[in-house]
């Protein structure tokens, strides 16, 4: 048990960045993201036997983050709903997260920096957040992306041209007013 | 040599993978001052994405330390997996066991015990000596008092075989056959 603690410890050090960079991307919130990261290692932990080594060891924790993010974003909108909450998570939580010493310009500049991530983050689509996550915020490239969540490197390719088309939208014209 | 701005699509591919810029697009993006803002844009915009997604101010080994603990502490005991159906179980069994009781104790309120309904149905003596039913008894029985000497007789009959019976404990069934007779 111990050894398997050790080793997992191991695990945990290699890949928690790179978990942590998946759901930052999707969510855009510090905290919810190394919640999910703690919970995918927790999810790791139990079904750590099961594991086939069909894939590699990264591929099954990606797929476990991807999977346990979407469950989160569900949840949230249906609290959302049922107790008429304006959520913290997701679109709008990049704000949330604040520098530690900022001067007062950088704090407005990051402001409007977040502010605009934060209305981009709103505007992606479940496959179109995962692909681009996955691509600027980990470096992963298309081939890459394409055997970890299953699809056709045209069809990531689509993805991308899509979000990168709502980033153009949003920041280029923005500076343009 | 190229005349026209790069598409959207050169550019988006541009940002995607830079390695994949043909010849063609490379001269026109050195010359181009507009297609260089575009692309200049956009790269800026994902640099900002990475930079913020990267967070270099965690602290990882805390972080690890944190799921560590956490993976100790979700280590229950496998009876603990079923504690929400035994809750379920067990409140069920609170919840049947109250409306049990609340029936049993509405029917004991409803059915007169035998002591009162001895108390009820006493016989009293008149001031002339004879034999009467109280009052209670004549109003529920609808007789009038004068007709009491011969209701009473017919009551000490039933009493009598009411004694006899030493099984008979149902007091209502008692009642509703001493209505009967007397009707008979």
């Amino acid at each position: 048990m111990n050894n398997d603690r050790a080793d997992f410890g191991k695990l945990i050090s290699n890949h928690q960045g790179r978990i942590f960079r998946v759901a930052m991307g999707m969510l855009g919130n510090k905290e919810e993201a190394l919640d999910i990261t703690q919970e995918v290692f927790l999810k790791a932990f139990k079904s750590y036997n099961d594991f086939q080594f069909n894939s590699s060891l990264e591929t099954w924790l990606i797929r476990i983050t991807i999977n346990k993010v979407k469950d989160y974003i569900r949840k949230e909108r249906l609290r959302r709903v049922f107790f008429f909450r304006s959520g913290n998570t997701t679109d709008n939580a990049i704000s949330m997260v604040k520098d530690k010493n900022p001067s007062p310009h950088e704090n407005v500049e990051n402001e409007q920096l977040r502010e605009k991530l934060r209305s981009f983050q709103g505007n992606l689509k479940g496959r179109e957040r995962e692909v681009f996550a996955l691509r600027f915020g980990c470096d992963y490239t298309i081939k890459e992306i394409s055997s970890l969540i299953g699809i056709g490197q045209s069809s990531v390719k689509t993805y991308l041209y899509r979000a990168l088309n709502k980033a153009k939208k949003h920041f280029i014209y923005l500076e343009e007013l | 040599m190229r005349n026209t701005h790069l598409t959207d699509k050169e550019i988006f591919s541009l940002i995607i993978n830079p390695k994949s810029a043909e010849g063609e697009i490379c001269s026109h993006l050195e010359k181009c001052g507009l297609c260089q803002r575009r692309v200049k844009t956009l790269n800026d915009f994902t640099e900002a994405f990475q930079k913020h997604v990267k967070q270099d101010d965690i602290n990882w080994e805390l972080e690890r330390q944190k799921i560590l603990t956490s993976l100790s502490r979700h280590n229950k005991p496998s009876f603990l997996k079923w504690r929400w159906a035994a809750a379920f179980v067990f409140s069920i069994l609170i919840f049947g066991s109250l409306l049990l009781f609340n029936t049993f104790q509405y029917k004991n309120e409803v059915l007169i015990s035998e002591r009162d309904l001895l108390e009820e149905i006493q016989i009293v003596t008149d001031f002339e000596g004879n034999n009467t039913f109280s009052d209670s008894i004549l109003y529920l029985s609808g007789c009038e008092p004068e007709e009491s000497s011969s209701f009473l007789n017919l009551f000490l009959i039933i009493e009598e075989e009411y004694n006899e019976k030493e099984n008979f404990t149902d007091d209502i069934l008692g009642v509703t056959f001493f209505r009967l007779r007397r009707h008979a």
